[in-house]
């Protein structure tokens, strides 16, 4: 199969189809950091989340051979990465709610952030219910759209995008919670 | 996008791929790879367990086809089989005759014995033989019986008088040849 998208580490990739386990650590040099952080997002435990990340990765070498390049290596990776996560999850039974309840967005505020404060909303994301934490990652730091989330998680587009904005009213909660937006 | 907060994790999503794994999880992984990769030696036991199938299939069937040409012949079953005492006296007796026939074969290797004597003691032999054949298979259908392991043990007895019977006429006569020659002399 002709590799269609132009991958920049296209012959690591290739070296890995061999089974070459230089090429397969070296791939894993290039893509550990981004995927750790999809996982360590999904899990929320640093430690599981290396596991999941790595595992993913041993995965990923043995079906290699099914990535026709349709979509970038990475994206492809971390979809692998992300299935990973919510087996992890599935461990420890969280659900995916159906919620069908429709709730408003909230008003448009300006917000100016510091690096300090920047740390402390990812904490506060992390921080996050399983269920929640996974929505508002996938769709705002992973970039799937509610379609697509919806068919990762196995929910309806609707129930994502509730979940989605309760995660967000979650969110907004803890943060004021912590004075660290005084908008609220 | 009229959601501030989405904005402002949307505009730093640079900062949210930040996170380093702990420490050593490069040793951690090539470990893992290693082990992943490592060809696991798989010995391929097939072709092994076929050859071992096929070996026990051979096996058995030689051991039918021993057991069907050759029937245990009941070596085993014997008047000693059936106890220690037992033991000791067929050894006696089996010792008593095979001395006799010893000297009997001693005295023919001299010339005493003629090709008729021969015969007759041949004749005598496979008469016995056929004998115990039959005690045997008396034994092995009734190992208890006790008129059966006294019809042996008169079996053994009488084996061992007829040979004792001829080997000391021959021995007499082999003597009295011996006499006879020193008086010619």
């Amino acid at each position: 199969m002709e590799t269609q998208y132009p991958n920049t580490y296209q012959d690591v990739i290739e070296r890995c189809r061999k089974g070459d386990t230089k090429a397969q650590y070296e791939l894993y040099r290039l893509y550990y950091k981004p995927m750790y952080n999809v996982c360590l997002r999904m899990v929320g435990n640093e430690v599981e989340a290396e596991d999941v990340m790595q595992e993913a990765f041993l995965k990923a070498f043995t079906k290699i051979d099914t990535y026709e390049g349709v979509v970038s290596f990475g994206a492809w990776l971390k979809k692998i990465v992300i299935n990973r996560s919510l087996d992890q999850l599935k461990k420890r039974k969280v659900k995916f709610e159906e919620l069908n309840e429709k709730i408003p967005d909230e008003e448009p505020v300006q917000i100016e952030i510091s690096e300090i404060q920047m740390e402390q909303l990812k904490k506060a994301i992390q921080r996050l219910p399983d269920g929640y934490r996974v929505v508002l990652s996938l769709y705002l730091l992973e970039g799937y759209d509610h379609e697509e989330i919806a068919q990762i998680l196995g929910i309806t587009n609707v129930s994502s995008r509730s979940q989605f904005l309760r995660a967000k009213l979650k969110l907004r909660q803890m943060l004021h919670k912590e004075e660290l937006f005084e908008y609220n | 996008m009229n959601d501030e907060l989405e904005r402002l994790i949307l505009n730093n999503r640079s900062s949210f791929q930040e996170n380093e794994p702990p420490e050593g999880h490069f040793e951690r992984f090539e470990a893992r790879l290693q082990k992943a990769s490592k060809p696991i030696r798989k010995i391929n036991f097939q072709p092994i367990l076929k050859i071992a199938a096929v070996v026990v299939f051979v096996l058995l069937a030689v051991n039918q086809v021993r057991i069907y040409f050759f029937p245990e012949k009941q070596a085993t079953l014997s008047l000693g089989s059936i106890s220690e005492e037992y033991r000791e006296v067929e050894f006696y007796y089996t010792n008593a005759i095979q001395i006799g026939m010893n000297q009997w074969d001693k005295l023919k290797s001299e010339g005493f014995i003629s090709e008729q004597e021969q015969e007759m003691m041949q004749k005598e032999q496979e008469d016995f033989d056929l004998v115990y054949q039959k005690l045997l298979e008396d034994l092995k259908a009734n190992p208890d019986d006790e008129r059966v392991i006294n019809a042996m043990l008169e079996y053994y007895q009488s084996r061992m008088n007829v040979i004792t019977l001829i080997i000391n006429k021959l021995q007499e006569v082999k003597q009295q040849k011996n006499i006879n020659h020193e008086i010619k002399i």
